[in-house]
């Protein structure tokens, strides 16, 4: 019997929430460690990654039919180290302090997990239309956790966001949070609360069915 | 037909396709965007120099803009200064010869000293540096990582002031060494302590400077030979 596979609003709203990159799935945790101590430098990654990942799901849905199963991994590859390197040098050349500041973190998008696996479980075998969808709800969802990572630390490390002075600078701030335990501590604790607000709202659906059996 | 489609050729013909648009693709971005990517790296270079050659504190919390040639430092106390950096030719990267004055054409200023751009592969990709020299060569003034993809939390560690700071005020008349640790480093000018965990990045620091200091040195002595040869 043939695989149903999801329609393009089903993709898009699963990339969100229920299949969240970060949250979900724990793929692209490089980035989400390495770039989150300021808004600025992961909103700039979330827009590189959100680029080469639409880029690389459309093409790769476009030629799905082409595709050998034992050279589709290198197919996705090429594609994807194509879009980071335009991505890179558009940095460069648009955004160069900022390019300076992502360093290596920019071309370290071609190992993100979380493209390649979005070419095999979506692209390579839905159309255009769902891979579009797919991407772009994935990206949100990538957005979303960055965001929330990148906000905590930002104003628990600097008391800012966007770079905006929110409390006075005589408040004192948490260093440690814009340095690198900060990130893992920002992460195991929103991730920690993501997986319980889950599991309560699992446990709150199921309740109903509980009490009219 | 089956010979052909069990070949390389039948097996791989996709990917050398894809890699030929993507080849020609790439070539159309660097071509577009490499003029305004070298500016960017220019004004860097321009914004860099005064600190390298000035010293960091001498140019803390100072306004550099430049223009053209002339890049201006405006201390937040005290007079502005104005420094011409003129792009020789040379082996190197891009050697800038640097000299203080009013900016004015008609003052030649007094030479404070050398810029010069190396490059080498490091552990990752290639680093680029600055490296600065006071104005008769005897000694290093500092050095900046205009470019480098060494591994993230180790080799990167070469851009860290600390680590820079060993090789401020270096005499250039013998080439540097990397010493493991502190205690290989420790009584030897020559010696900069390699960062932990990145003995390759810190090695191939020590070489790009090495290299830049002796064709600056070498073309720097050739050109004076040869004002001095004049009649």
């Amino acid at each position: 019997m043939p695989v149903r596979e999801p329609a393009p609003l089903e993709r898009f709203l699963n990339g969100i929430l229920p299949e969240n990159p970060v949250y979900r799935q724990l793929l692209g945790l490089c980035p989400t460690l390495a770039v989150t101590a300021a808004m600025k430098p992961a909103m700039t990654m979330v827009a590189a990654t959100a680029f080469v990942l639409i880029c690389s799901n459309l093409i790769t849905s476009l030629i799905r039919h082409l595709l050998k199963p034992h050279l589709r991994i290198l197919v996705f590859t090429l594609t994807i180290a194509t879009f980071v390197t335009i991505a890179d040098r558009t940095l460069a050349a648009f955004a160069y302090p900022m390019s300076k500041l992502l360093g290596p973190y920019v071309p370290l998008i071609i190992v993100n997990c979380m493209i390649i696996s979005r070419c095999e479980v979506c692209a390579s075998k839905q159309g255009p239309k769902a891979a579009l969808a797919d991407a772009v709800g994935v990206s949100l969802g990538f957005l979303l956790a960055l965001a929330s990572v990148a906000t905590v630390r930002e104003i628990l490390g600097n008391g800012s966001w966007f770079g905006i002075q929110l409390v006075p600078e005589s408040f004192p701030t948490l260093i440690l949070m814009i340095l690198p335990p900060g990130a893992f501590l920002a992460l195991g604790s929103l991730l920690g609360l993501f997986t319980w607000l889950g599991r309560r709202r699992k446990q709150r659906a199921s309740e109903p069915e509980t009490e009219s059996a | 037909m089956n010979w052909l489609r069990n070949s390389y050729l039948g097996q791989a013909w996709l990917i050398l396709l894809m890699a030929g648009v993507f080849g020609a693709l790439l070539a159309a971005v660097h071509l577009k965007l490499s003029p305004r990517i070298e500016e960017n790296i220019r004004a860097e270079i321009m914004r860099e120099i005064p600190g390298l050659l000035l010293g960091g504190d001498a140019v803390e919390g100072a306004s550099i803009t430049s223009a053209g040639e002339l890049v201006r430092i405006e201390p937040a106390s005290g007079e502005p200064s104005v420094l011409r950096v003129i792009e020789r030719p040379s082996e190197a990267s891009a050697l800038y010869e640097v000299s203080e004055g009013d900016g004015t054409e008609e003052d030649q200023g007094r030479l404070v000293g050398w810029v010069a751009r190396g490059q080498d592969h490091g552990y990752a990709d290639v680093i680029e540096l600055l490296v600065g020299l006071t104005a008769d060569t005897s000694r290093i003034t500092g050095i900046y990582v205009l470019s480098q993809k060494e591994t993230p939390a180790l080799g990167d560690g070469i851009v860290r002031s600390d680590f820079r700071r060993h090789f401020v005020g270096v005499p250039t008349d013998s080439p540097l060494t990397v010493g493991r640790n502190a205690a290989e480093a420790a009584g030897n000018p020559y010696a900069v302590q390699a960062l932990t965990g990145a003995t390759v990045s810190s090695r191939s620091v020590c070489k790009i400077v090495n290299d830049t200091v002796a064709t600056v040195k070498r073309e720097v002595a050739e050109e004076s030979e040869g004002l001095d040869a004049r009649p």
